[in-house]
């Protein structure tokens, strides 16, 4: 750590050392081509394709919105999706019909197996990231998954946007002890039957619960971070999570017969009393719902003591679009301390950040410092360990067993 | 289509109108069935799949969902469908003369212009478990939670099933109340009981099964939308398994893109199980008919039926029910927070009124904009056709004609929406504002031309005769006799086709490619978070934006015939 030694000899020095020092930081990676990236920007519009359900979210990119408008000229619009598919649909559709040029996105909220898809079939710009002066304060080493999504490596092809960690959400007034292992929470469903479940398959969180339990399960771990070897070995590794299942459904909500279609529905439910735990994958949500009425005063949150699966997700640019500059500016924008920090705070949406802290200048850790946590939202050292998504395969897989055995 | 064809070549200016109305929207759907075919076959080189075979339908009947996702839609579909047709016919026959059904037909009308995702969201605010009725009773029973009721998402589909039955019945009758005077219900029905049959006794057997044959593509277009759904099915069905319509939309939402063409073969799936389904009901009536000749015909009896008190309680059940899940829309709107078991919210704020109005109020003006347009350009089209088939002789469509009029309501949307969503892209069309549009004159044409071919086909020619012999032209009657005369009918066909260009999502999402949103869109992209406060924004002015234009449509042909008191009768 050569700047805390420098900081020793003298005030003066060290900080026009630190400051040169950060500038070469922030300066080094910046290609020539940048400035002329920000020209050729102005005046373009980015059709902005992301998650719409969210009304902290959308008023946080209404902010963006208000913000590249004034900075760089461009304008932004937030195409709001109900789900992101519905636009990797219509990329694909422009793909078919040999548009390459004028597509109907420009930016692409996403991650994991959206991602794994866009990029095997050609339907992403790039790489751009490593081109974005704002990357080089992303925390590459401390937070892998930043440059590995779901094991697959992103290769300049998205910009890390925020990081997630799963986490469960309950009533302190119905719910004292929270379970800390997936032994504990089917204890508790088995002394509690009805009140506990978990989103279809066909939302994220409801395979990411799967997989949650797959890790804790699971002898090896280590090996879901590779794709599926054999049908042997999925069945091999799998067997304690359908013991498991097949113990924990009937005790769960309308006895594991059906499941909440979506988690936004489960967290309704969780407010409404039909449930005592919901699940989230940002770990400030919780605190932001109490700030909006969504959830009462008491609710709060807890992790496993194993530790649970986080990921960051993503924006990339599409093949086709048209605003490409634009669109890089708006993803250096979101990286910016400024726009993280804004993002970070649970008042406005609560996001994890994916900078590393130390590299920012003073005033923007401030901003990060200033945050208040939020009354539900447990600390860095609460959230403890984070474990890494298994490799996309195993979640095909495991989903399909699951409609297998589950889904009929 | 070939008779219209036919006609078409006797050539007039007026052929023009059946000519844009059957190519502009009979062709494109059939290229768009035939686009949604190829993948379904194993056909999608943007995949780099060129394997023709059966191989993705194999892949699909394979997929543990299938099997249970068809009974569900089944019993679903025909199940609401038979529902409504019962209703409706139980209702229409206990009141068609009393004057309470003039009373009823505006609340009907009200009903059916309300859209389907604002009615269901409603619904379930409703019915939940820790809904409405729950808090109602769960305060007087001090419940400490809410009741482990299987309502909305219920497994067997009963809550979807309702939902549908409560948004079809309102069209039923309308359907049945404009076919009534074609088959000459009242003199059939005056012979029936001076033979000595009770009223009810009269309706069944003499008058219902002339009605039927009339009402074979209404039935067909219940039938096909109960079928194959997606905005009601997503609020009130199950999920595990869910309707097929909606397994099609999950293939197709599916990260792993290869599940696209699976989608396609559920789309072909979909699309046989209607066809399936409709002669399914063909061959029910026609055994009915064959099969209760005796039950028919044994003369006088005084069974069976309902009588008017009952009918008038369901059918204001109907209404009352909708109303009241149009009200909890607006209390989630106003409320902060409103947790179990409390009856009202116990904290109330104006706040997602405040943020959104401006937004809700833009969006307006655009659905606004696109509904109006919809609804003008096809009442040009249906009110050309119309004279044109008045100028050939003929009081409506030929059969084939009609069908094709029809066919956007017939073929489940997702299947072709796909196919024409590629042939937009490629042309260059998709998320233009003309392209959504025409996707909206699609649905809203059928509905407005059928609505209006009634009123034409119920004018009183002798007026039209007595201005020819006055001096006028064809053109001269048309706008000075028959327009006047028909201002009624034609505000409350625009009223219901602007209410279905409101309601329009898929083929809104599919044109539209994110570059033209409506109310509906951004109400169902919005609510797929859940938040009851938020879904009642938008759920409310959704369903208040087409009952506005219908009161207005309402009070202007009241006014309008304020002086003209002749044409009120």
């Amino acid at each position: 750590m050569p700047n805390l030694m420098l900081l020793r000899r003298g005030k003066r020095l060290a900080l026009g050392l630190i400051t040169s020092l950060l500038l070469l930081l922030t300066a080094s990676p910046v290609p020539a081509a940048w400035p002329d990236v920000v020209q050729a920007a102005r005046g373009q519009t980015v059709y902005f394709n992301a998650w719409g359900g969210s009304e902290e979210i959308n008023a946080y990119l209404e902010w963006v919105a208000e913000q590249v408008d004034a900075r760089y000229g461009v304008t932004l619009e937030h195409v709001k999706l109900a789900n992101t598919t519905d636009a990797v649909s219509r990329i694909l559709a422009e793909k078919a019909a040999g548009r390459t040029t004028g597509g109907s996105v420009d930016l692409i909220w996403i991650n994991g197996e959206n991602f794994a898809t866009m990029k095997e079939n050609g339907l992403l710009h790039g790489p751009f990231v490593e081109q974005l002066p704002n990357f080089a304060l992303v925390d590459v080493t401390g937070k892998p998954t930043t440059v590995l999504d779901f094991h697959v490596p992103v290769d300049g092809l998205e910009a890390p946007w925020g990081m997630a960690q799963f986490n469960f959400v309950y009533d302190s007034t119905r719910l004292t002890t929270p379970p800390t292992s997936m032994a504990e929470l089917l204890r508790w469903a088995q002394a509690h039957p009805g009140r506990l479940s978990y989103p279809h398959v066909s939302d994220f969180l409801g395979s990411t619960f799967l997989l949650q339990a797959l890790l804790e399960l699971t002898p090896d771990p280590s090996v879901l971070s590779a794709p599926v070897q054999s049908d042997e070995q999925l069945a091999q590794l799998t067997a304690p999570l359908w013991a498991y299942l097949d113990q924990l459904h009937p005790a769960l909500w309308r006895n594991g017969q059906d499941f909440p279609a979506n988690n936004a529905l489960q967290r309704q439910m969780l407010d409404n009393g039909e449930l005592d735990i919901s699940l989230s994958f940002n770990p400030a949500d919780t605190s932001a719902a109490i700030a909006s009425g969504a959830l009462p005063e008491t609710a709060r949150t807890f992790v496993l003591r194993q530790g649970t699966i986080g990921n960051t997700h993503f924006v990339a640019i599409p093949f086709n679009s048209s605003a490409t500059e634009a669109a890089q500016v708006v993803a250096n924008f979101l990286m910016s301390p400024e726009a993280q920090a804004h993002k970070q705070d649970p008042r406005v949406w609560g996001d994890g950040t994916v900078l590393d802290l130390k590299q920012l200048t003073p005033e923007d850790r401030a901003r990060f410092d200033a945050l208040p946590r939020g009354v539900a939202t447990l600390s860095p050292e609460e959230l403890g360990t984070v474990r890494p998504n298994p490799h996309p395969d195993w979640k095909n897989r495991i989903d399909a067993e699951w409609l297998q055995r589950y889904g009929q | 289509m070939a008779a219209a064809l036919r006609a078409v070549t006797r050539w007039s200016p007026l052929a023009l109108f059946p000519g844009v109305l059957l190519t502009g929207l009979v062709l494109p759907i059939l290229v768009g069935v035939l686009g949604a075919l190829l993948p379904a076959l194993g056909y999608l080189p943007a995949l780099g799949q060129t394997t023709w075979g059966v191989h993705v339908m194999a892949e699909l009947l394979a997929h543990p969902s299938v099997f249970p996702a068809l009974g569900l839609t089944l019993l679903t579909g025909l199940g609401s469908t038979l529902l409504s047709l019962g209703l409706a016919l139980g209702l229409v026959g206990a009141s068609w003369r009393t004057p309470w059904l003039r009373k009823l037909s505006t609340g009907l009308t009200a009903l059916l212009a309300l859209p389907h995702a604002a009615l269901a969201f409603g619904l379930a605010f409703l019915l939940a478990p820790g809904g409405w009725i729950a808090r109602m009773l769960g305060t007087v029973l001090a419940w400490e939670t809410p009741p482990d009721w299987i309502t909305i998402g219920d497994p067997w589909g009963i809550s979807l099933l309702l939902g549908l039955t409560l948004k079809e019945t309102p069209y039923l009758i309308l359907m049945t109340l404009a076919v009534l005077p074609q088959v000459q219900a009242s003199s059939s029905f005056r012979v029936a009981t001076a033979l000595g049959h009770s009223p009810q006794s009269a309706w069944w057997r003499a008058v219902v099964p002339q009605l039927l044959p009339r009402l074979h593509l209404p039935l067909g277009a219940v039938l096909a939308y109960s079928i194959s759904n997606v905005d009601m099915a997503l609020i009130l069905g199950p999920g595990t398994p869910p309707p097929l319509a909606m397994l099609l939309l999950r293939f197709l939402d599916a990260p792993d893109l290869s599940q696209r063409l699976v989608a396609a073969a559920c789309g072909l799936l979909l699309l046989v199980l209607t066809l399936a389904a409709a002669v399914f009901l063909l061959a029910l009536e026609g055994l009915l008919l064959r099969g209760f000749r005796k039950w028919m015909t044994p003369g006088p009896s005084a069974s069976p039926g309902w009588s008017f008190p009952g009918a008038s309680l369901l059918g204001n059940g109907l209404v009352v029910a909708s109303g009241l899940s149009v009200l909890t829309l607006a209390v989630h709107s106003v409320a902060r927070r409103w947790s179990w078991p409390h009856v009202w919210p116990t904290q109330w704020s104006l706040r997602y009124w405040e943020r959104h109005l401006h937004g809700v109020l833009e969006l307006a003006g655009e659905t606004l904009l696109l509904g109006v347009a919809a609804t003008l350009l096809a009442l040009l089209l249906s009110l050309g056709t119309l004279e044109f088939l008045a100028a050939s002789g003929r009081s409506e469509l030929s059969h084939p004609g009609l069908v094709a009029l029809y066919l956007p309501l017939l073929i489940p949307q997702p299947v072709f929406l796909l196919g024409i969503q590629t042939l937009a892209v490629r042309w260059h069309l998709d998320g233009t504002w003309g392209l959504v549009l025409w996707s909206h004159l699609l649905f809203v044409v059928p509905y407005l031309f059928l609505s209006l071919s009634d009123a034409w086909r119920q004018l009183e020619p002798r007026y039209l005769v007595i201005a020819r012999c006055l001096g006028l032209n064809r053109w001269q009657v048309f706008w000075r006799v028959k327009l006047p005369m028909l201002v009624q009918p034609i505000l409350i066909a625009g009223a219901l086709g602007f209410s279905v260009s409101v309601a329009l999502y898929l083929p809104t999402l599919f044109a539209g490619a994110g570059r033209v949103s409506t109310l509906t869109t951004e109400a169902v992209s919005r609510a797929s978070g859940a938040d009851p406060r938020l879904i009642g924004v938008y759920a409310l002015v959704q369903a208040l934006l087409p009952l506005l234009i219908l009161t207005g449509a309402l009070g202007g042909s009241r006014g309008w015939l304020r002086h003209r008191r002749g044409l009120a009768a």
